[in-house]
Parts: C-alpha cells; structure tokens; sequence
C-alpha cells in the first residue's frame, strides 16, 4: 500500500506542469497574438497625470489584413483609423478636418512589439494574483527593468483571450505614471468592416497635413553615442520647422515598451535655447545647446536615459 | 478606373459620379490601404485643394519652400590659390583688416545665444506632440502635430 502510495504521488507530480518546465515569457507572445488576431470592440480609460480620457476601440482581423477604428470620447471627436501598418488621424475642429497619417504604433491594449527578445533582455518576469477587469477573470503579469533606464509595467491580461485589460506604468517608488484598462469590452461581435469608415461630415472642410515630410533626402548630420542599453532606433523624420524654411531632425528609439523621441533642430532666431531638465509625469525631458542646435529628448522613461542620450550628440 | 482617375485631377469629372467611384473602389482589398485620400477628392474636384491645381505652380512652390538643413553636406573642394610674391603685401593687409574687423564683431556678438533653463510654461509644444504622436501608447497619440492653419 506504502509503494502504491508512493507510485501515485510519483504520478501527480509528473502531470503537473512545473513553472520551471514552461517558458513563462510565453504569455506575453500570446498576449501580443492576441491583440492582433481577436476581434474585439470595448471602450478604455487612459490617464495621464491628471488627465483622464475615454477611447471606444475596434479591432477586427479580416482575413490577414488588420483594421482599427479608435476614437476618442472625450473632448474633440478625433477619429484614428488604422488598416495594418497605413495609419490616419482625424482631428476635428469648428470648420474643418485636419488629416494626417501616422506611423504605425503600439497603441493599448495592442503593447507588445512581434519581437520580445529585448524585452526578456532588459525586463524581469513576475506573475501577481488573478484580478478582476472589465467583468472579466486577468492574470496581472509585472515587468520590471534591470536597469535605471526604464519603468515598470504591469498588465492584467484576459484569461481566457491573454489581451491584455489594464496597463499601468511605474517608477521605482511605484507611483503610478500612466495606465489604461478597459471598463468594457466584448470579444467576437465584430464581424464585417461596415464600421471601418470615417465619420463624415461634408459641412466641414477636410485637410490634409502634409507637414512631415519623413522621404526628404537629407542625410543625417549627428550621431548620438550613449543611446539607453537596449533602445534602438525605430524611426527617422525630417519635419520642417513652422514657419521656419528650416528642418528638424526627429528620430524614436524603443526597447519594446517605451520610446524617446531625439530632437535635433537649429534654434530659431531671436529664440533662446533651452537647457536642463524638466519632469512631466511620466515624460522626461532634456536639453542642451550645442553648436546653434537645440538638442532635446523626450521619454517615458527616467532622467538619466534622457540626459545621457542628449549629452552623447555629436556632430 | 485610371481614366476616372486622370478625369478626377484634371477637374474634369462630376461630382456626382465621385461617390459611385469612391463606393465602388473602397470595396477593392487592394484599394482599401488608399482610403484616406478619398476624404480630399471633394476638395480637389472644386479646387479647395491646393495640391490639385495647376502643377507648374505647385512645384515652383515646393521648391521656394524645400526646406533646407544646415549641416550634413559634403564640405567643398579645397581652394587653390595662385599665390604671386610680389602682392604679399597686399594680402598681409587685407589679412591685417580682417583681423580688426572680425575681432571687433566677435567681441561685440560673444554672449548673443545665452541658453535659459528649460521650465514646464516655455517647453515647446510642437516637441511634445511630436513625441506624443509617434510614440504614444495610449490617449496622447491623439494630440495634433505640426499643423497651425486651423
């Protein structure tokens, strides 16, 4: 009886799955499927500070392309259409509508990038309790960087789906910078593309912004040598400066999760360049003057990312 | 559709037929990615667009406005002077008045760029939106960029 006893413990334990057995990084892979490939329709609360915002979002994956129609509740009827990596924005005014297009973003609940790889390299790994979101069952998954160079994210992703519900972004005093989470949300009752269309309104004007000219051929003039381990760069712009018949410099570096945006730009005249730091909840700034340019970072991420990018320009 | 198309910015087309075009075209997989310029078809058939109007114009126009970079240009070839003996002392007083005049400009323009401390009231806006607008993950994406002719 002792042996048998034995035999089935040696049993149990063989069936359970044993956390060190699994890939846990697995969720998030999941997690990110999931964003693109469910058809979902709900509505989020974004906070920024003290700004608090009301997004209704539908996604739908219609054979392999992906469409998603964002607008925003509060405030202006700004509408954001997205068809797989073709983004526009509609900002709506009095009189008119202004159109511009848009790079492709990891907007929430759609966080992580197709590759994690860096993300497992600069994040740890750790799995909270089961929480309640949205009227659904989510497993809260936390991670926290390696470095001074980030915050900490924690998700709530759905159980059932892993879409990830609720977002929310730490320092390392773990005061809460920004978060989103959906406070309703139904899966599967998208089923056409009768709703991927903008709201029309042929009593205003419609615009379209063609400021950000990112095709002018003009190479790059500086070098920035301390870029943030784990950053890289994931998008270049040229933009010309208002009322300016000078350009602007623009370039976005990602570890996955968070961005800074490097500015290089002459200073205008009559204007005086601006240097130091600034703090703006979860936004970073800093800048610093060399050579006639304004050399500025912005980030969601700690100081000391944003100084050490600035201080690193050359050219 | 490529006659309709040309018809459509040479002003010719109807404006009636633009939403049997548009219905029919939009219905397309391939056609869907172009959707958002549908929105200016209305503007360029009665001419409220700028960019559909007269094409030599509209270049000459892009090219008194290409905006220009400051630095980034491959430095040119270096000058070679014929340097005769006889005029050096032509050219050891022109270099003698450049010194004054250069020194004398550069003693009045040394502080004219004093860099102030960047403060939440003076940041500019167009740099945080810019941010926003690229990087954002949640509600900042929405902020409007670059455009000021509302």
């Amino acid at each position: 009886m002792k042996y048998i006893s034995l035999l089935l413990f040696l049993l149990t334990l063989a069936k359970t799955p044993l956390l060190a057995d699994q890939n846990p990084w697995e969720i998030i892979e999941r997690s990110q499927k999931a964003s693109q490939n469910l058809n979902y329709k709900g509505i989020y609360i974004s906070q920024n500070g003290q700004e608090l915002k009301s997004v209704e979002i539908t996604h739908a994956l219609h054979g392999s392309e992906q469409f998603t129609k964002i607008n925003l509740l509060d405030g202006n009827a700004d509408e954001v259409l997205s068809h797989d990596k073709n983004v526009v924005i509609y900002h709506k005014h009095d009189n008119n509508v202004v159109i511009q297009k848009r790079e492709q973003q990891h907007l929430f609940p759609v966080i992580f990038p197709g590759d994690i790889s860096e993300i497992k390299k600069y994040y740890l790994l750790s799995f909270g309790v089961l929480e309640r979101v949205a009227g659904r069952i989510t497993q809260r998954v936390n991670l926290i960087p390696k470095d001074s160079f980030r915050y900490a994210y924690s998700f709530w992703l759905d159980q059932e789906t892993s879409l990830p519900l609720k977002m929310i972004i730490s320092n390392i005093e773990k005061n809460i910078l920004e978060q989103s989470a959906f406070n309703k949300i139904q899966f599967g009752t998208v089923t056409d593309l009768k709703w991927f269309t903008p709201t029309l309104d042929f009593s205003k004007k419609y615009l379209i912004d063609e400021n950000i000219t990112k095709e002018i051929n003009i190479n790059r003039f500086w070098t920035a040598n301390n870029i943030p381990p784990g950053f890289k760069e994931v998008n270049f712009m040229v933009s010309k400066m208002t009322d300016m018949n000078l350009v602007s410099n623009h370039s976005v570096y990602s570890d996955g999760l968070s961005y800074i945006s490097l500015f290089v730009q002459p200073v205008r005249k009559g204007q005086k360049p601006k240097v130091g730091d600034l703090s703006m909840n979860a936004t970073n700034v800093s800048a610093r003057y060399y050579k006639g340019y304004q050399i500025m970072a912005v980030g969601s991420v700690p100081i000391k990312a944003v100084r050490n990018l600035i201080d690193s320009v050359e050219f | 559709m490529t006659e309709k198309n040309s018809s459509l910015f040479d002003n010719e087309i109807k404006e009636e037929d633009i939403r049997s075009l548009i219905s029919s075209e939009i219905k397309k997989p391939n056609m869907r990615s172009q959707w958002f310029y549908y929105q200016t078809i209305r503007d360029v058939v009665r001419g409220e667009y700028s960019g559909s109007s007269n094409l030599s114009k509209k270049i000459m126009a892009a090219i008194d406005e290409e905006p220009t970079q400051m630095r980034g240009y491959s430095p040119a070839k270096e000058l070679v002077v014929d340097f005769n003996f006889y005029n050096w002392q032509l050219v050891l007083g022109f270099a003698v008045f450049f010194a004054i005049v250069f020194a004398g400009l550069n003693s009045k323009n040394e502080n004219t760029v004093i860099p102030v401390q960047l403060v939440y009231e003076e940041m500019p806006v167009e740099i945080i939106n810019a941010h926003f607008a690229n990087t954002s993950s949640t509600a900042n994406y929405f902020v409007q960029t670059t455009f000021i002719n509302k």
